[in-house]
Parts: structure tokens; C-alpha cells; sequence
């Protein structure tokens, strides 16, 4: 109950400040610019847009949601409560991530109308976002302003990037080892569809880190929030 | 020499604690490196050699998208910190504290601007288109800082309107390929003033004169109505 209360005024708040309203720009936006391009690349940088915008939105997000909530003390008087860290999380999480899986589904079925992988596509996005929010979250915890926050943030997530690399040709198996890869390979089962060994691999690497990245944001929300372990730094 | 790298690293560990400092020095120049060097091999790889004006006009527009968002951030955070109060009964005034802060992204356009144009552009304009789009790109980054702390009521809104308001950067294609009375829809935004003067090609002396007069006083109409806005918002 508790956790149903906090994650629909996640989303309240979330429309409230207009991100809703913004994603139906930005998706509009992606819908023209896609049919814009010409058809034999289009599946290739629709898959790009995906994973790019809607895929981590939570990422950009999280940073100003946690640091508002933070200045206004809302924090501080929050965790006396019964309320969780971890529900916190799972609820920042998942409510970014419900406005992630409207705004890619709805440009995918805008462009390419529905296809047999739309429920691996789904779970992709799904993944994605809530790793990188999770993520997002561990990285906002730390920083103090907003252009602290996303200078930290680019230089933490360069490396996911890696396997992005393969949508001009570039490929190593080391990348892999990265969600990005398993991220890749479910958003791009609404075009050419996967064996069961990579839909396990993907989602089994999506879920791994998204459970790295859950130990290591709740450490960080105790260090940073709850034990103020970064109390006068200014970054 | 061991004593001048500890100096060095001990800037660059300065450089890299102070976010604004970091991103208004390391975010232009790894554009202007992009469109210098990567650019047009990219395009020579693809044969799309013809598009290398029209990604220079998009390119640059990115100069002043940056370096605005970047003080509109500091400027939400500062805010929501209620800090712009303190600034506001200082000699400094609530107008002294907007001109302040509204000069350091216009100059640091000026800059790069300059040496985009010069330097990495792939065409080079003459004086006069020069001297025009230098100016009008000094205005936008302060316009576009403006939007986000004029029409934000705080950080959350501040990041969802980044997004909206970063579209603007891509009215170079709207010019680029849609017929010129359609176009004009794009002309009530300032960017679509400055990419023009890129895009249109050979044009007499007058027709210049008056894309630029109009484009100038387009800029400040933009300035002048969000600046009150900002600063009623802050009353």
C-alpha cells in the first residue's frame, strides 16, 4: 500500500513538472525525423533513438528529481518514516520507467507499426531504464548540483557506450560483459528476432547489473544521504 | 619536471571540481574537434559530402545550446537554493546578478564561435555573415539559459524543458529541406536566423542585410521578454 501510494505520486510529480509533456514533444519529434529517413537505415537508428532517449531517460531525470527533493529537505523527514530506501529507489525507478516504455512503444508503433518482438522489445526498454535510473540514482546522491551531477554522470556511463559502437560496424566480444549489449540485442528483436540463448544472455546481463547497480545506489543513498557523508562538498 | 605535473594535475583536478568550469572548457572544443576532423571523414565515408554546411549549421548552434543549458542549471540550482535572495540585497541587484551570469555564456559563444567559423567550419562565410552569426549566437546562449529559468518553476522543470528547448538546434534540416514558404513557420525561432545565414548561399548585399537586421531584432525581442519573465518570477 505504502509503495503503491509513493509510486503513483512519483508519477504525479512527474507530470506535474511536465515531463509527460515534454516526451510528447520529443517523441513527435523522433516519429518525423525517422520517417525522415531513408528506409535502409531507418530500423538501425530507430534502434539507436530507443535505447538513447526514451531507453534512459530516468538517467537525466533522477539527477534533478533527487537533488530537489534533497534541498528541500524532503529527504531528511522521509526516512524517519516506515518509508524504505529501497522502495524509494524501486519507486523513483519504476515510475521513470513507466514514462520510458510509453514514449519508445508509442514512436515504435508510430514508424513501424506492431511486430512479433514487441513483447522482448518491451522488456528492453523496461531493463534498460531501470538500470540506468537505478544508476542514475547512485551518481545523483553524490553530486550537488545539476551540471555537477551530469559531468559525473557522463564520465561514469562512457563506458556503456562501448557497445553502441556496433551500430557502425565496431564489435568486441569483452563488450558483452556490459548491459548495453543485452539492452541492444532486446530493442532489436522488434526487427530481426533472437534464439533463446541471447534472450536469456540479455536478460540475464540487464538483470545482473540492474542488481549491481541496486546494491551499489543503496549504499551510496546510506553513505551519502542518510549518513551524510558528503555533506559540504560542492561538486 | 615531477614538480610541474603535480602542478598540472592539480589544475586539472581544479578544473574537474568546479562542473562549469570543466564542461564550458571541454564541451566546445571537443565539438569544434568533431566537425574539424571527424566530421568529414564520416561524410566522405558515406559519400554525403554535399551535407558537410548543413551539419556545420547544426553543429554550431550546439555551442550556444550547451553553454546556455550549462547556466541555466547553475542558475535553477542557485534558485532553488534560494541563493539568487542573497544576491538580490547585495550592490550586486537581482538585473546585476542576470547580467552577470547571462555574459559569461554569451562571451564564451563569442569565443568558440569565432573559432568554429574560422577553424573547423568546413565553409568559410564572409566577413559580414561572420560578424552576424557571431552576434546572434552570443544571443542565444543567454536565450536559451533564459527559457529554462523563466519558464521553470524549478530544477525538474528546468531538465524537461532542456529537452524540449534543445529542438531548436535542429531547425538547420527544417531550412535545409523544406520549401521556403513552409520554412518561415521555423523563422518566429532565432536559431532558424542563424542557420539561415549559413544555408542560403550567394545572396545580394541587401537580402543579407535584411536576414540580419531581422534576425538581430528577432534575438532580442526573445532576450528582452524572458528576462522579464525571470525576473518578475524571482520577485
Amino acid at each position: 500500500m505504502r509503495f503503491h501510494t509513493a509510486f503513483f505520486y512519483d508519477i504525479k510529480i512527474q507530470i506535474r513538472h511536465g515531463l509527460y509533456a515534454v516526451y510528447i514533444l520529443v517523441s513527435l519529434f523522433y516519429i518525423i525525423a525517422l520517417y525522415q529517413i531513408p528506409e535502409q537505415y531507418r530500423e538501425m537508428v530507430g534502434v539507436f533513438i530507443t535505447f538513447s532517449d526514451p531507453g534512459v531517460l530516468g538517467f537525466f531525470f533522477i539527477g534533478g528529481l533527487v537533488l530537489l527533493e534533497r534541498n528541500q529537505n524532503i529527504l531528511d523527514n522521509l526516512f524517519i518514516t516506515p518509508y524504505k530506501v529501497e522502495e524509494y529507489i524501486l519507486s523513483k525507478a519504476l515510475s521513470l520507467t513507466v514514462l520510458s516504455i510509453i514514449s519508445s512503444y508509442a514512436i515504435h508503433i508510430s514508424v513501424f507499426g506492431f511486430s512479433f518482438g514487441m513483447i522482448l522489445f518491451l522488456i528492453g526498454v523496461f531493463l534498460t531504464s531501470m538500470f540506468f535510473t537505478i544508476f542514475g540514482l547512485g551518481v545523483a546522491v553524490r553530486s550537488h548540483t545539476l551540471n555537477g551531477f551530469f559531468l559525473l554522470s557522463s564520465s561514469y556511463s562512457l563506458i556503456f557506450c562501448l557497445p553502441l559502437l556496433e551500430l557502425v560496424g565496431i564489435d568486441y566480444s569483452l563488450f558483452m560483459l556490459l548491459p548495453t549489449k543485452g539492452a541492444l540485442l532486446l530493442i532489436s528483436t522488434a526487427f530481426s528476432p533472437i534464439n533463446m540463448l541471447e534472450m536469456i544472455y540479455a536478460i540475464g546481463i540487464l538483470l545482473f547489473w540492474s542488481l549491481v547497480a541496486f546494491w551499489w545506489a543503496r549504499r551510496s543513498f546510506y553513505k551519502m544521504i542518510i549518513f551524510k557523508a558528503s555533506e559540504g562538498k560542492t561538486l | 619536471m615531477k614538480a610541474v605535473f603535480h602542478l598540472i594535475r592539480g589544475d586539472m583536478r581544479q578544473i574537474y571540481r568546479d562542473p562549469m568550469l570543466f564542461i564550458s572548457m571541454v564541451g566546445p572544443i571537443l565539438l569544434i574537434l568533431l566537425v574539424r576532423f571527424i566530421v568529414p571523414f564520416v561524410t566522405a565515408h558515406f559519400a554525403i559530402e554535399s551535407y558537410n554546411v548543413l551539419l556545420a549549421s547544426f553543429f554550431i548552434l550546439l555551442i550556444p545550446l550547451l553553454l546556455g543549458v550549462m547556466t541555466g542549471f547553475i542558475m535553477l540550482d542557485e534558485r532553488d537554493d534560494k541563493m539568487i535572495d542573497y544576491f538580490a540585497v547585495t550592490p550586486l541587484s537581482k538585473i546585476g546578478y542576470l547580467i552577470y551570469r547571462l555574459l559569461f555564456p554569451g562571451v564564451l559563444t563569442i569565443f568558440y564561435g569565432i573559432v568554429f567559423v574560422e577553424w573547423a567550419s568546413p565553409e568559410s562565410l564572409a566577413a559580414l555573415d561572420t560578424l552576424l552569426v557571431i552576434v546572434m549566437l552570443a544571443m542565444e546562449a543567454p536565450i536559451i539559459c533564459l527559457c529554462l529559468v523563466a519558464l521553470a518553476a524549478n530544477k525538474i522543470e528546468g531538465l524537461a524543458l532542456s529537452k524540449g528547448v534543445g529542438l531548436v538546434v535542429f531547425v538547420p534540416f527544417i531550412i535545409y529541406f523544406v520549401p521556403l514558404p513552409w520554412q518561415l513557420v521555423g523563422s518566429i525561432l532565432p536559431t532558424y536566423w542563424t542557420a539561415n545565414l549559413f544555408l542560403v548561399g550567394d545572396i545580394s548585399f541587401g537580402m543579407l542585410l535584411i536576414i540580419g537586421i531581422l534576425g538581430i531584432f528577432i534575438h532580442i525581442l526573445y532576450i528582452v521578454f524572458l528576462s522579464k519573465q525571470f525576473l518578475r518570477k524571482i520577485d
